[in-house]
């Protein structure tokens, strides 16, 4: 079996953080394009279902979705508190049952990075 | 599995291609804590990003737990066995895991 690792040398990007932010059904795409408009350069959404605040909530629990969005961005960490901030306004986090919001620091991203750009980024 | 010392590897690919990945994961490199769901992304590639428009496309995420010893020889199976190496072939990130456990 070809030993990859060896074979091949993998560029890691490790100055990386991920904001995951659970938001009700409907209103992810505006938390990502307040992302986006502070630099965000790509996001994955995919739907769950929430329990907790709605029963807490009382009567006001019956405006709160059980389906949730799931918000995933990955960040450059000198961005991350600029686009983590900037989420949360876009996704009312003031608000009672609107949502909640985690930044992880992720220990490494890998990706296809284009030669040319790998270039600029080796030390001179 | 139960360890304290654990990676999470989640990896974003092009909807269809997650399948593949999952079941070679399984297969050759003998991991039971991995699993596969959808979700849409954007991001600004392809054609669209001459306009300035970020595209929404269907996602595959593989996202699979593994010990730290493991991390490096199987981050190098997805980028080469998943295409992430390619253009366009997908993204793999990596979290630090506090704790560990599966039932096999």
């Amino acid at each position: 079996m070809k030993d990859t690792l060896k074979d091949k040398r993998i560029t890691a990007l490790t100055d990386v953080a991920l904001i995951t932010c659970v938001v009700q059904k409907g209103m992810a795409d505006d938390v990502i394009k307040a992302a986006r408009d502070v630099g965000a350069q790509g996001s994955t959404v995919f739907y769950a279902r929430g329990y907790g605040m709605r029963e807490r909530l009382g009567l006001l629990g019956v405006a709160v979705d059980v389906e949730k969005e799931v918000v995933n961005i990955v960040v450059s960490t000198d961005q991350a508190d600029r686009i983590f901030e900037r989420m949360s306004v876009a996704a009312k986090m003031d608000t009672p049952g609107m949502g909640f919001m985690y930044m992880t620091h992720l220990n490494k991203a890998v990706t296809y990075i284009p030669p040319e750009v790998l270039e600029k980024l080796q030390p001179k | 599995m139960n360890t304290r010392d654990g990676r999470l590897i989640t990896v974003i690919l092009p909807a269809g291609a997650g399948h593949g990945l999952l079941e070679k994961l399984v297969k050759e490199k003998g991991l039971t804590t991995v699993f596969l769901h959808h979700a849409r992304g954007t991001g600004l590639s392809g054609v669209l990003k001459r306009k300035g428009l970020a595209q929404q496309i269907e996602k595959d995420m593989v996202v699979a737990a593994v010990s730290t010893g493991a991390l490096e020889d199987i981050i190098g199976f997805i980028y080469e066995e998943g295409g992430v190496g390619k253009p366009h072939g997908g993204f793999i990130y990596i979290e630090k895991l506090s704790a560990l456990r599966n039932s096999a």
